[in-house]
Order: structure tokens, then sequence, then C-alpha cells
């Protein structure tokens, strides 16, 4: 396994008590398109502003890059290194397009002209335009132009397709899997739309509560949990004990649905046992893995 | 670039500010007071402007202060959203360089708008020339720009962790303490940044105030670091 951009180590941190994070551990391999997943309120944007220093934690450690995330000369090297998008979208809105790009540019020396003029082509963006006349969706291309166009050797994406509509989304997100394969760039990126993820994710984190519920590769997950259809044979009069991984069970007359999480191969087995039953077996979505997850918790 | 950010963030304000002190001080200039040729008359007459710049440009300059560092509420502390402050905090800049620059910025625009006193007198009082010289006037204004940083760092200290109309008014009653502070009996006049700015300023004196000036600075690096301290411990 490649070594990690980002990795952290039971991290937390509260706000007034409110526990955001309860020890969160994280590994985003080298040139992997990491996915975080979760829903609102589980820690993800707290997470990404705990990676670029604006907050600090209460416990644990953050490493970007091998640097603590918490050491303030550590944090200026990280983001040098880093491009950002804010959940916000906000960008200062006395500026026009082309001012912004020069302001940002001048802070990276690694920037790349060649991407910022065919940014502003794909997306469309008018040069003279005040940023305070853009739309949201205009604001996030504006702010992926930035974060992309400075050489960045890690992408940190906090809702990237936020306000675009689904053709800028398309082509956001093709570009960005363009990037990780040309450059090598590594996308760590939360998102609410799982069809986005598992479009181009090669990793994904479900986080619930502060914490990593399920983390690892996407193919890994996607072999791991498996939908299965039963149909008996006869009815049954008592309950079936399912063998452990069964997750989510729905029996209805002779049809067993079930979602595993683990085991599928003994469910499958323990299913084929039953008089007259025959099972079949459906891949997952990253929906259905999410959607477990989350009813669970 | 981040000068050119705070310039952009600012300038409609200083210029708000040169325009207020060229209109006001020319309004004063037009007073028949300012017609009397007697060199007497025309100090007393004159001593009056830099006892009313020394009011008046703490308060300007406190707000000045305000509005270099929050605009955008880049390191000020804000409810709800951030705006484009995470935008700033990304770049790869220490919160020390964004406090710095524009601290600095907003220090070199108070100057700019302080240097309207010495033209001010130079223009409208031609009677003075003969008795004051530019060197004086130059004086005069470096004085006016050392002895306002501690007010403009109070307002880059009070910015930091105040909210606007919270700040304006913290402002004004730390001026108000600092006159009635520094004019207390126990004190040497030679320490009270106010009178350095009026009756001992090198207009009068042909001399630089130099304990007012050393406190001025002084006072305005403790309060510098202290905002800095703040800044730097913050969380966004």
């Amino acid at each position: 396994m490649a070594d990690p951009v980002i990795e952290t180590q039971e991290l937390h941190k509260s706000f007034k008590g409110n526990e955001a994070l309860s020890g969160l551990n994280l590994n985003v391999p080298a040139g992997s398109i990491f996915g975080f997943l979760g829903r609102n309120g589980a820690g993800k944007t707290t997470t990404i502003k705990l990676l670029m220093g604006f907050l600090k934690p209460d416990g644990g450690n953050a490493r970007v890059f091998g640097l603590a995330a918490t050491d303030a000369a550590a944090s200026v090297e990280i983001r040098r290194r880093v491009g950002f998008v804010s959940e916000e979208k906000d960008l200062y809105p006395y500026m026009t397009v082309e001012q912004i790009i020069r302001f940002t540019q001048s802070f990276f020396p690694k920037w790349r002209d060649d991407l910022d003029r065919r940014y502003l082509k794909l997306f469309d963006l008018p040069e003279s335009r005040k940023i305070s006349d853009l739309s949201k969706g205009m604001r996030s291309k504006l702010m992926l132009l930035l974060a992309i166009s400075h050489g960045a050797e890690l992408l940190i994406l906090d809702e990237p397709a936020e306000g675009l509509d689904p053709v800028a989304v398309e082509d956001a997100l093709r570009e960005l899997v363009a990037l990780a394969a040309a450059e090598g760039t590594t996308i760590f990126f939360s998102s609410h739309h799982l069809e986005e993820v598992e479009q181009i994710a090669d990793h994904v984190c479900i986080i619930d509560h502060g914490a990593a519920i399920v983390t690892g590769s996407l193919d890994d997950l996607k072999a791991q949990y498996q939908r299965l259809r039963i149909v008996l044979g006869e009815d049954l009069r008592a309950p079936i004990h399912w063998v452990d991984g069964a997750d989510q069970v729905r029996q209805e007359g002779r049809t067993v649905d079930i979602l595993a999480s683990r085991n599928v191969d003994a469910i499958v087995n323990q299913a084929r046992s039953l008089p007259g039953a025959s099972v079949e077996r459906f891949p997952v979505t990253l929906k259905e893995i999410f959607l477990e997850h989350a009813r669970r918790n | 670039m981040l000068w050119y950010k705070g310039w952009l963030e600012t300038r409609y304000r200083i210029l708000f500010f040169l325009l207020c002190a060229v209109w006001g001080l020319g309004s004063v200039a037009s007073t028949p007071y300012a017609a009397n040729r007697a060199r007497p008359a025309l100090l007393a007459f004159v001593a009056g402007i830099p006892g009313l710049i020394a009011l008046c440009y703490p308060l300007i300059l406190t707000v000045l202060a305000g509005s270099g560092i929050k605009t955008e509420s880049d390191l000020q502390p804000r409810k709800g959203l951030h705006g484009s402050s995470y935008f700033t905090l990304s770049l790869p800049v220490s919160r020390f360089r964004l406090l710095a620059t524009r601290a600095g910025l907003g220090m070199l625009e108070a100057a700019g708008v302080l240097a309207i006193a010495p033209c001010y007198i130079w223009t409208f009082f031609s009677a003075l020339r003969m008795h004051l010289t530019g060197s004086d006037l130059f004086a005069y204004w470096v004085t006016l720009s050392i002895c306002a940083s501690a007010f403009y760092s109070l307002g880059v200290f009070l910015s930091t962790f105040l909210d606007d109309i919270w700040q304006y008014l913290t402002s004004v009653l730390g001026v108000v303490f600092f006159w009635w502070l520094l004019s207390r009996p126990f004190l040497p006049t030679s320490v009270n940044i106010f009178r350095a700015m009026g009756e001992s300023s090198p207009l009068f004196t042909h001399t630089f105030p130099w304990a007012s000036m050393g406190i001025s600075l002084g006072t305005a690096a403790i309060l510098f670091l202290a905002a800095l301290k703040v800044v730097q411990t913050r969380e966004y």
C-alpha cells in the first residue's frame, strides 16, 4: 500500500461539550481518490478543518504528507501543497475572476497557467466578472479552478459539487479523475452525493458520530458486501437465525432479502441448506452500504 | 498580493476618511480666526488643530484598524459562516503574516490620512511659513504617525475578538481611558501621547517628543503581540 498522504490517529474534537470527532482513524493512500462520507454533523467538515489547520484537536494527531497539521509552520507547508475547496464556496466578492486568479497564483510558485486557461474555458467563467456577481455554482467552479491550477499534490474538497448543475458535476468529476490519473494527485473529498463518490472514488470512509465505521477500497467493500435473494421452497414457521453478517433481513412470504456485510459464503451455504431454497447474489451500491450503516448507527 | 487585497478592501473607507478630513479642516480654515495673521494668535489657533487631531484621529484610527483587519472577516470571530476567511486561511501564509500585512497596510493608510494635517497647515496658514520650517511639519507628521500607532494597534487588537459595533464602542472607551490615564498628575507630561500630538508637538517645540513616541511604540508592540496571540490560538 502506498504511503498515506493523510493519516489521523484517535482524533478527538469537541465543541462546547459536544463530541464532533471521537477517535477518528483515517488513512488516505497517495494517489487515491478518497470519498469521505457521512450524515450531516457526522464530523466530515471538522476533520477537514483539522487537516487544514483551522482547528486544533483535543486529542490524537493528524498528519498530512507526514507533517503535523497542528504545527503552525508545518501547516503552512501543508497548505502550500494542498488545493482546498471549502464548503461555503465564498471568495472575495470585490475581486473579479481574473483578479482572484492572479492573487492566488502569487502564493504558488508551481502555478499551472495551462490549467487555469483550460478550466476557465471548460467552466465557462467570465474573467472580467466580479465574484459577487457569480452564482454559487460558478463560485464552486472557480474554487475548483483555483485549487487545481496551483499544482497541488493533494486536493481537499468539501462538498465540491455543491451548487453545480448535473452537466458541470459530470465535467468536474471527469476532470478530477483525469487529474488523478495524469498527475498522480491525491483527491480527498466529502460529499452527500453517493452516486458521485461511487463514480470516481477508489477508496471510501464512512464516518458517523465522529468515528470511521467503514473504510477501505471501494472494490473490497463491494466484494465484501452483497445482497442475497433467497426463495424458500416452503413457508417456514420458525424464524431463521442467520449466521453473523446478515445485516438487513427482510422476508415477504417465501422470499428473503439479505444485505450481507461479511460471511457471504456462509450465509449462502446456510440458505442452500434450507429445503428447496434457491439463492441469487447481487452486487450492492455504495448507497446501500451507506444507508445500512447510517440506519444501524 | 496580500497588500493588494488589503488595499482593495479598505480603499473606499480610506478615501472617505480622506475626504472627511479635507472637508473638515478646509471648513476650519475658512473661519475668520484663520485669517488673523498675528503669529501668537495664529499659533494659538493652530495649536487647537493638533488638539482636535489628538482627539479625533485616535477614534478614527481605531475604526480604521478594525476595517483593515476584519473586512471579509479574515481573522475575526463572527457568528455563523466565516465567508471567505476559509479561502484566506487556506493560503500558504502564516497567521502572523496575515495580521502583520493588515496592520502594516493600515498603518501606512493611517499615515497617509495623517499627512493631511501638516499639508493643511502649510497650505492654509501661509503666515506661519516664516515661523515653521518644512522639517518641523515633517517631524509633526512623523510624530502624529508614531503616536497614532498605539491607537491603531488598540483597534487591531479589539478587532481580533470583537464584532463591529462592540469593537467601535470599546475603541472609543479605550481612547477615553488612555486620555484619562495619561492626564493623571502623577504621570509626567512627557509621556502624554495626546499632548505630543498637540501642544508638545514639533510644531511648537521644534523637537521630537521622544518619550511619548517611545510609549506609543511600546504600547503598539504590546497590543500587536496580544492581537497576534489571539489570532494564532483562535479556531475557525
